[in-house]
């Protein structure tokens, strides 16, 4: 018994015969399909939940913003009233629960006058430096200042925040008084 | 069909299924956080806003030697002279054939407080904090809505507090009167309303509050007050920052 080709036989036939596909290439181009057609499906997927993950990301991170913000503001604010000295210091912790992840630290740095024949003063470049330590966030706020301009610190004997301690309300997210509990 | 093609067929038909499952999954996770945080978003931004716009027109605040004002405030509002520099459209040069510029004032008195109003069962409600301007700074008459413009700049907070810091008490205070700056004033906002049986002191709900350094504040100098800005910031000015608070 000898095997021909079919398009040979039906060529001797004198017959076109239509030749009917095999259902094993039919099956690979279905199978070709699925396969497409999952990793589209896998790919938009993963596009679409990279896009949720970055816009949950961002609002968590404009709450990390606002919050560095305000304590970034105060912080220089104290130093303008006179209340922290600008001198080098930290990062140091805040206390309080809601700002366990906080730190700040203060940075200075002098500039001396070039032209000495100016009647400018000498300038202090107070940078404060809050840190939050569970994102890794880190916000900046400096600003120059002279030492004629630095308020004057309260006497002995009066504490800078003891006017607000009276009014911290007992725990929540920030205080009615004080937002950061530490200080120098 | 063989065996094999229906295992394949059947592990892409449930790793389908899981993959559908997973992600509809995490996409409920995701838009129930949202939704926890949306509210959060949106009060962070007003928060931000706030206390961004506070902090610059405190920073601009100043005392007004002809009106004798500087800032007046209580625990829950505040007012102060400010200054601003006019639009660029001030200073375009127009010639006879077009409409006039319309005016800007350079100092203003700026106001915070609190918007009340009855919600439809007729009971008080708190709106939320609203900015206050007035232009026109030696009108004799000061009326809501004509000479004082009132905008609800923030319905998200319905508690605001303010304390003035007094830096020759070097104490807070909940009320400044008269007619220089505190050296710096604190900021608090909640979005929770004030229960009525309460003192801003005792709020209970959570907080934002920023302390905002006043350049324009009065000052111990030496024994001598010294309100910076006026007279070359030396010596000049009268009485004691913040008496009879």
């Amino acid at each position: 018994m000898t095997c021909r080709p079919r398009r040979a036989r039906a060529a001797s036939d004198g017959r076109r015969r239509r030749v009917p596909p095999r259902r094993g290439s039919a099956r690979a181009v279905v199978l070709l399909e699925v396969v497409l057609s999952l990793s589209l499906f896998f790919g938009a997927a993963m596009v679409i939940l990279s896009g949720l993950n970055s816009a949950l990301r961002t609002a968590q991170r404009v709450q990390v913003e606002a919050e560095a913000a305000d304590l970034a503001v105060s912080m220089l604010s104290e130093i303008q009233m006179g209340l922290v000295p600008p001198k080098d210091d930290g990062p140091n912790p805040y206390e309080g629960e809601y700002l366990r992840d906080w730190t700040w630290e203060i940075v200075t740095e002098t500039y001396d006058e070039p032209n000495p024949e100016l009647p400018l003063p000498e300038f202090l470049r107070v940078e404060v430096v809050i840190r939050n330590e569970a994102t890794g966030y880190v916000y900046r706020i400096s600003e120059l200042m002279t030492e004629e301009l630095l308020s004057q610190p309260p006497e002995e004997g009066q504490e800078g925040m003891e006017g607000m301690e009276d009014v911290q309300s007992p725990e929540g997210p920030g205080s009615f008084g004080p937002a950061r509990g530490g200080g120098p | 069909m063989t065996l094999l093609e229906v295992t394949l067929a059947v592990s892409l038909t449930v790793g389908l299924m899981a993959a559908a499952m997973a992600f509809y999954q995490h996409v409920v996770d995701v838009r129930e956080s949202f939704r926890s945080q949306l509210g959060t978003v949106q009060i962070t931004n007003a928060r931000r806003q706030i206390m961004d716009r506070i902090t610059d027109e405190l920073r601009m605040a100043m005392t007004n030697p002809f009106l004798q004002m500087g800032l007046s405030g209580s625990a829950m509002d505040v007012s102060f002279v400010t200054t601003s520099l006019p639009g660029a459209s001030v200073w375009a040069t127009a010639n006879f054939t077009e409409r006039p510029v319309t005016p800007e004032a350079d100092l203003r008195i700026v106001g915070y407080r609190l918007r009340y109003g009855e919600n439809e069962a007729g009971e008080e409600v708190v709106f939320g904090v609203e900015r206050t301007v007035q232009t026109l700074l030696t009108a004799e008459v000061v009326e809501e809505g004509v000479t004082v413009r009132g905008s609800l700049i923030a319905p998200e907070f319905r508690f605001i507090a303010f304390l003035y810091w007094d830096n020759e008490a070097g104490e807070w205070f909940d009320t400044w009167e008269g007619g220089d700056l505190p050296l710096a004033v604190q900021v608090i906002l909640g979005a929770e309303p004030l229960p009525e049986d309460l003192e801003p002191a005792d709020y209970p709900y959570p907080t934002f509050s920023r302390i905002i350094y006043v350049p324009g504040g009065v000052r111990a100098f030496g024994g001598t007050t010294v309100i910076r800005g006026l007279g070359g910031g030396g010596g000049g000015g009268g009485g004691s920052g913040g008496g009879g608070r």
